[in-house]
């Protein structure tokens, strides 16, 4: 399921639908759904919601006598009365603050404080979504309605934003049904989700850890040389240093490199447990070397460190029969 | 409109400063940094004592808090007792200040906490300890340190 919503703002998305379209009971919109319930969670009780300010008034001011003024206790400025707007539905306090200081107070608050925690600059009520539109300049107003929308997707389940720095769309992801890789609706770049970076290409998620850790790397490289030297045991053979190990069939080995017999005991059937191929492939540095035995044919996959001769380290052969 | 505010503050505080302080400007040419000069609280063990803070107003005065500290070192659970003397008390906590605030309500609150100090919110364990455990002790401890370094 993908979604985009690149340039939707809560209070367009707010207003009542045309009459033309009717909202149809039997298709819910969960998004649709969420949004509303973020708007009567932010507006409670609010009568005045969505319609603009009249021409030439000031939102948020009194209509009290414009002949009083009083000092802003902020700015310190004599200010008509109908300057001093009250703050939230809930504040107890006289109305001592003036318009441009309470609106220097939330265009702050807006740019440090999370959306919904924005308290009253006289006191500690929380500042609603409505009475932020009331009270805040249109600039600081679509700055702070950005951040809430943000916030709240942020919020919902599975949603992601474009990774590209020239790109602010964001989309529903969910990696069961679309996978490790994001395409962004917007801008189409293509993001590995578990890895939160530009998809690695022609890389597994796998591959692309081996690839960037290098702690992982070194501890791997520390685990393989202690697991070798508890499970193997280095080639007898003249000039052959390999280590090898055997998790079955009979006690007779063959070093791949050499073939010379390991175990002393004579086996009628030598020549069937000789190496059936020994399959090579590199990734980067690291050799993966396959060796199949015998006619059962099982094969065992090792990593091995970076290797200079062609076939130096192999770090262990797994006999079956 | 922070210039305007902070030169009525500093005038109030010049003409009319709460009892037992005094306010001037390091710099003349700086209304941000106020020297203060405060007198030991009679009924406190700092009787006697002038103390010197220095108080600087941020450039985001009044939303931000002024930073006060005792220049003249002070045995007291809420300063820290070294070159700093640096200040714990509520009103000056950025998320407890009020831009409606002014200066004189802090001077006073810190003449406040010479007669009352708040051991539950120490910066100085040692003196906290003293004088919740042994008043008398820390009284006398803060009397000989007003009598060494705030004359």
């Amino acid at each position: 399921m993908i979604q985009f919503i690149s340039t939707l703002s809560l209070v367009e998305y707010n207003q009542p639908p045309p009459k033309a379209v009717p909202a149809q009971p039997g298709t819910p919109d969960p998004f649709r759904e969420f949004f509303l319930q973020l708007q009567a969670h932010a507006t409670p009780g609010l009568s005045s919601w969505g319609k603009s300010p009249a021409k030439g008034k000031i939102p948020g001011l009194r209509k009290d006598d414009t002949a009083k003024k009083q000092e802003c206790v902020i700015c310190v400025e004599e200010k008509p009365l109908q300057h001093f707007p009250k703050i939230t539905d809930s504040c107890q306090h006289p109305d001592q603050i003036c318009l441009v200081c309470v609106q220097n107070w939330l265009a702050r608050e807006a740019d440090n404080t999370d959306w919904d925690k924005i308290h009253c600059v006289a006191c500690k009520e929380i500042v609603p979504y409505n009475h932020m539109k009331r009270l805040m300049t249109k600039a600081a107003f679509e700055k702070y309605d950005q951040y809430s929308r943000n916030a709240t997707l942020s919020k919902m389940p599975n949603f992601r934003w474009c990774i590209s720095s020239s790109c602010s769309s964001g989309q529903i992801h969910e990696i069961d049904t679309d996978g490790y890789i994001f395409y962004c609706g917007a801008c189409y770049t293509k993001t590995c989700v578990i890895h939160n970076v530009p998809w690695h290409e022609g890389e597994t998620c796998t591959e692309y850890d081996y690839r960037q850790d290098p702690k992982v790397k070194a501890a791997e490289e520390r685990a393989s040389k202690i697991e070798i030297k508890g499970s193997s045991k280095p080639c007898p053979g003249p000039g052959c240093k390999v280590n090898i190990t055997r998790n079955g069939g009979c006690e007779h080995m063959k070093c791949e490199l050499i073939f010379e017999l390991w175990d002393a005991r004579v086996n009628e059937n030598a020549d069937s447990r000789q190496v059936r191929d020994v399959i090579m492939s590199s990734v980067g540095s690291v050799w993966r070397i396959s060796i199949r035995f015998g006619r059962m044919g099982i094969r065992s996959m090792r990593r091995v460190a970076s290797c200079t001769r062609r076939i130096c380290q192999i770090i262990s052969i797994i006999h079956y029969w | 409109m922070t210039q305007k505010r902070i030169s009525k503050e500093l005038q109030e505080c010049l003409t009319t400063p709460p009892a037992g302080i005094k306010v001037n400007l390091v710099d003349e040419g700086n209304i941000h940094n106020w020297n203060i000069v405060m007198d030991g609280p009679a009924d406190s063990p700092y009787v006697g004592g002038k103390f010197q803070l220095l108080l600087v107003l941020p450039t985001e005065y009044p939303f931000k808090p002024p930073k006060i500290n005792f220049k003249t070192r002070i045995y007291h659970p809420n300063v820290t007792f070294d070159e700093h003397g640096s200040m714990c008390i509520g009103i000056l906590k950025s998320d407890s200040w009020k831009p409606s605030s002014r200066i004189p309500n802090v001077l006073t609150a810190i003449q406040q906490l010479l007669l009352e100090p708040v051991p539950d919110d120490a910066v100085e364990q040692g003196a906290a300890q003293k004088f919740k455990e042994d008043r008398k002790a820390f009284d006398k401890e803060a009397r000989d340190m007003t009598k060494k370094y705030a004359k």
